[in-house]
């Protein structure tokens, strides 16, 4: 409990010279944006987590989107995956955080599809520069393959839990 | 600036919270703190593996690389490029765009946006830390397998 404390606040310590070191030598990396987006979505993705452990009950997540919640879980889990802005390295602790209240293995790796490839934002962005024809089709063949990833993983990946 | 709304919008959520009830608001800051805390020190990894990634190559670059391969191969070169190399949506749609309109192999751009959006080699310490190292390796071998499939079917019906 005590190393992993310090762990932590040296990792903090660590995360804030990196950021500083990128901000400061921009020449670096082919554009600052990636590292400016993290700086401005991490307080806001872990306040959310806080909320969520705190505030969201346990029994809640389980009839929504438990191993019992049926399709409407899935839906509901593949629709905040679509909704929920931010890069998908980030989507990796809030499913963790959704994983210990109680979601479905199924659902959460659904969670995870959807928030890589059909993010709502991003959509508009590719309807824009690809064109209706290249989203529709993208989509369209994303979609079960995305499903077929979710229960295969959900069936093979979790033995250690 | 989507950044900023869904911080504005995070910030709406923990007042009306806050308002509702004080102390657990607090301890909800607590356990945000703490899972912070925790995932800290993989994030350094990971910062610093993407920093290296995007110095190495641009977006435009990586997307002119695609585009000068051809085959069969070139699906492949596509859905590995993009598995290494990180290029954020917001720049990857773009610069997509102009490689489509320019008459590069649809295909080829589908397998790089799908394998680019859905497999990234840099963030798997994060992932392996919270949800484990054969979730990690599973997912993303399965989503860069389905990148090909996918861009190969585009190529073929688009």
């Amino acid at each position: 409990m005590k190393s992993s404390r310090v762990k932590g606040v040296f990792g903090v310590a660590a995360l804030i010279a990196v950021i500083l070191g990128c901000v400061m030598f921009p020449g670096y990396a082919a554009d600052n944006s990636v590292v400016l987006s993290i700086l401005l979505y991490l307080p806001g993705f872990f306040v959310l987590i806080g909320l969520f452990e705190a505030w969201v009950s346990r029994d809640f997540v389980v009839t929504h989107m438990g191993e019992k919640s049926g399709l409407k879980g899935s839906a509901y889990s593949f629709v905040m995956g679509c909704l929920i802005p931010g890069p998908l390295y980030l989507a990796f602790p809030l499913a963790g955080a959704l994983l210990r209240k109680g979601i479905s293995r199924f659902n959460i790796v659904l969670f995870i599809g959807a928030w890589s490839s059909f993010k709502v934002v991003e959509e508009i962005f590719e309807l824009h520069f690809l064109g209706p024809r290249f989203l529709v089709l993208r989509v369209l063949l994303t979609v079960p393959f995305v499903i077929v990833v979710a229960f295969i993983v959900s069936k093979v990946c979790f033995d250690d839990k | 600036m989507l950044a900023l709304i869904f911080n504005a919008v995070v910030l709406v959520v923990f007042l009306v919270c806050y308002f509702r009830d004080k102390d657990k608001s607090v301890h909800a800051l607590r356990l945000s703190v703490r899972s912070f805390e925790r995932i800290a020190p993989v994030f350094v990894v990971v910062i610093l593996l993407l920093v290296f990634a995007q110095g190495l190559f641009s977006g435009d670059a990586v997307f002119a690389y695609v585009a000068g391969v051809s085959g069969l191969w070139g699906y492949l070169v596509a859905a590995f490029v993009g598995a290494i190399v990180h290029v954020p949506p917001f720049i990857t749609f773009p610069i997509a765009g102009q490689f489509l309109a320019s008459g590069v192999n649809p295909g080829y751009i589908a397998v790089l946006v799908t394998s680019l959006v859905m497999v990234h080699t840099f963030s798997i310490p994060i992932e392996v830390k919270e949800l484990g190292l054969k979730f990690a390796l599973v997912r993303n071998f399965l989503c860069l397998v389905f990148a090909i499939v996918i861009g190969v079917i585009m190529g073929v019906l688009y």
